[in-house]
Order: structure tokens, then sequence, then C-alpha cells
């Protein structure tokens, strides 16, 4: 047998490889794959390198809470409780099992919490808002006068401008690690971004991009920027195409290159506009 | 996985709350039913806390394992209730529409990474990516592929093999990175 036809045959039997690990083979297929896959090293990892893009594929299935009551039910079973499955239940307003610190708890707290800011929806926000805007100018001011370069003094008049506007929010970009590196300063036509504590990076080969993020959609690339300083510094953005609704979420990204790639790679801090 | 392997059950909501989404997700998207999705993902989470030696790192990432049972246990449900196929798979299954739950900030991580999938996706012929769709989200056989889409049999499975190389090259590295990146809710 030639190499070429080798090959060939190969790919026939590399065919069955995806169409196992989908479970898509017929069973007298199934079989046959089987026996092969005792002999053939390849295939197994054909198998195995499918069921990686599979899992992936799983990601791009509409995203979908389970209803907390799958939860407990996990979790009594998990127990051996004798308490039986609640599923297809309807959530509790508030829960009121044992297990006061489970999550299911704070599923349902945060339900609660949502609810009661539809009830008051300016009080607790304004008050958090003039707190938080408080907090970062004062620690702006504080930075700025133990500074007096140009940027840093830049940086405050443009916070201070949003604190003065009613219409401008401030959303701050965290880490995982609950460090906030980066914050927006968000108008319905107008982004601005302040930057303070993403690292360096190198000019000729990396760029940061700002990503707008639409609820369970793909991110769309606002702005390229660098930071080639330490402390604050004020990076303008590009109007965005329509405003930006409530639900947006915003994100930052490391690049390889230059300009934003058509998808981000993971993104270093995140945050929401409706925050 | 070593917790729950010693039967530590918060490790096992642990591992919940960090998969027990996209879990969801996709047996919800497979079944098209919230309740039999629902049944899936208890019997997965089940199988991992009584089965949770099966597991073997060296042979692939935890979220890889998790997701490919959920995958299995949805297809065999879906087979089992035949009236239930909803003979989808196209591309319009994939469209966006608004969810209540998830936090922002869930879905800002989330919607990076479906992001990156739904334009690999995108990326791939129509024959390809229909077939893989017919596959993987509505559980169809090569066989039954070939037969709804009037397409000879080797030719499906050749189109198949060609979509699944393709999004290969495309993803490399995704999960990967993904493993590191506890956010995303994508490994353990």
């Amino acid at each position: 047998m030639s190499s070429s036809s080798a090959a060939r045959e190969h790919d026939r039997w590399e065919e069955l490889a995806v169409g196992s690990a989908l479970d898509a083979l017929e069973p007298a297929d199934e079989q046959a794959f089987q026996q092969h896959t005792l002999i053939c090293p390849l295939c197994r990892q054909t198998v195995a390198d499918t069921r990686v893009v599979m899992a992936e594929l799983a990601y791009a299935a509409m995203p979908a809470d389970p209803p907390p009551t799958l939860r407990a039910a996990i979790v009594a079973a998990v127990e051996g409780s004798e308490r039986p499955p609640v599923l297809q239940q309807p959530a509790p307003e508030v829960a009121s099992t044992a297990r006061a610190e489970t999550p299911v708890v704070e599923l349902d707290s945060r339900r609660v919490r949502r609810r009661r800011a539809v009830l008051s929806p300016w009080m607790g926000a304004a008050a958090s808002l003039v707190l938080v805007l408080a907090l970062v100018v004062w620690n702006l001011v504080l930075q700025a006068q133990n500074s007096t370069t140009a940027r840093q003094n830049r940086v405050v008049a443009v916070v201070l401008h949003c604190v003065e506007d009613s219409a401008c929010r401030t959303v701050p970009l965290k880490s995982r690690s609950g460090q906030t590196e980066a914050t927006a300063l968000v108008r319905s036509s107008r982004v601005e971004l302040v930057v303070n504590g993403l690292a360096r990076n190198d000019v000729k080969t990396q760029t940061y991009v700002l990503w707008r993020v639409p609820q369970g959609g793909a991110p769309v690339a606002m702005a390229v920027f660098d930071v080639t300083k330490s402390g604050p510094t004020v990076i303008p953005v590009p109007p965005p195409k329509g405003e930006l609704r409530p639900i947006d979420g915003l994100a930052i990204s490391k690049e390889a290159g230059r300009r934003a790639p058509e998808t981000g790679s993971t993104p270093l801090v995140v945050g929401s506009v409706s925050a | 996985m070593a917790r729950v392997v010693a039967r530590d059950g918060l490790a096992l909501e642990e591992l919940y709350d960090r998969y027990g989404r996209p879990c969801y997700a996709l047996a919800r998207r497979i079944l098209s039913d919230e309740v039999l999705a629902q049944d899936v993902v208890q019997e997965v989470f089940l199988t991992v806390w009584r089965d949770a030696s099966r597991f073997d790192v060296s042979r692939g990432a935890f979220a890889t394992w998790l997701l490919s049972m959920t995958h299995h246990k949805a297809v065999d449900t879906v087979r089992r209730e035949e009236n239930l196929r909803k003979r989808r798979g196209s591309a319009e299954q994939l469209e966006l529409r608004e969810v209540e739950g998830p936090t922002v900030h869930e879905e800002v991580w989330s919607g990076l990474r479906r992001g990156r999938v739904v334009a690999a996706l995108a990326s791939l012929p129509d024959a390809q990516r229909h077939a893989l769709e017919l596959a993987y989200y509505g559980g169809y056989t090569q066989r039954e592929i070939a037969g709804l889409t009037g397409t000879p049999l080797g030719t499906v499975k050749t189109r198949m093999l060609a979509g699944m190389r393709r999004l290969r090259d495309q993803l490399h590295g995704l999960g990967a990175a993904a493993e590191t990146d506890t956010e995303f809710g994508a490994t353990s």
C-alpha cells in the first residue's frame, strides 16, 4: 500500500473518530472503530482532540442559568438527605433551608437584592455612586498632590468632570483578584478610560484592547492603546457605535501585534456599565 | 477533583458552581427542554460524585471530560425522547437572545469565549458547519445527517472531519488558556 493510499485509509478511520467522539456513529461503525482504536494511537488522539473542540462548542450554546432548585437537588442527593429532589418546583422567594450558607441562598438573595433595587432604584445607587466617585477623586487628588505632572492633573480634571456630570457613570474594571486596574467614564456617546494599574506593554509587539461586550454576544473592539507609564493615565476612546446599553460589559485584554484582533484573548479586567 | 474523590461534598458544590451553567446550557440546547436538561445535569454531577476516580487528568482537562459526559448523556436522552427533536442545528440556533440570571461580569467572560467559538463556527463552509451542528447540537448520527441533508454518507463523514480539523486549528489553545481561568468556569 502506497503512503498516499495509507493516508486515505487512515482518513476514513479519522472520520469515524470524529463521529465516535460526537456519538454520531451507527452501532456497527462504532464497534469497528473501537476495535481499531486498540491498535491506533493516532485515532485515540483524534478522539481526544475532538472532545476538546466539543467542550469549546458547548460555550457557543445559548447562555442559560440552571434554576437554584437544581443545585439544591444535587446537594441533597450528595448529602444522602431524605429530602426529595425539588426539580420543577418554582424557585422560592427566599430560601428557607437549613443550609443558610449554601449558594442556593446566595442565588435567591441575589434575586432579592435585584428586586429591592427595582423598588428603590435611585437612592442606594446614588449614595453608592457618590461614595465611589468621592473615593476615586480623593485617591487621584492625593496622587496629584504628590506629583505635578500634567498627566496626573489631566486625570483629576477628567474624573472631576465626570463627577459633575450627572450623565456620566464610572465603571471600575477589575481583575480576577478584584483589583481595579482601570476605570471607564461612560456617557451615552462618549467613553474615557483611566488606567491605573495595568502593566506597561511592549509597544512594538503588543497592544491593549478595550472591548465592549453585549450581553451574551461577541465582544467588539472599542479602542487600542498602550500603557507606557506608571500611574494614572487618561486613554481617549473613539465614540462608540450606538449608546452603551445598561447591560453592556467592558473588558481590556492584552493582544499580540499592534491591532485589535477579531476576537480577543482572555481579558485582564472586566466591568459592567450598569454597576 | 482530588477533594471530590475524597468525598468532600463542598468540593462538588464548587465544581457545580463553576461548571453547572455551561453544562446546563449545553443540555438545554440539545434537548430543547429545561426539565430534561436539569435531569441530565443532575445525572452528570452525581456521576462525578460517584465515579470521580474515573477522571484521568493525563487524558485531558476536567472541563472536557465533564462537557463530553454532558453531551453524551444529553444525546442519549434526546434519542430516547425522539419526539423532542426539533430538527435543530442550523446557524440560526446560535442567534443571541437575552437570558435572565448571569451577572454582567460572568457575561463578559463567557461572552468573550462564546464570541471566539461562534466566530470559529461561522468561518466554516456552510456544509461543514451544518453537519457538525446537526451532530453536536442536534444529536443526529452521520447516517441521519446524510438522510436529512440528502448528502452521501461518505460526504457527510468527510465534511465533519474537515470541519473539526479547522475548528481544532482555530480554537487551538483556547481550552488550555481557559484551564487557568477560574472565572471562565472552565476547569478544575
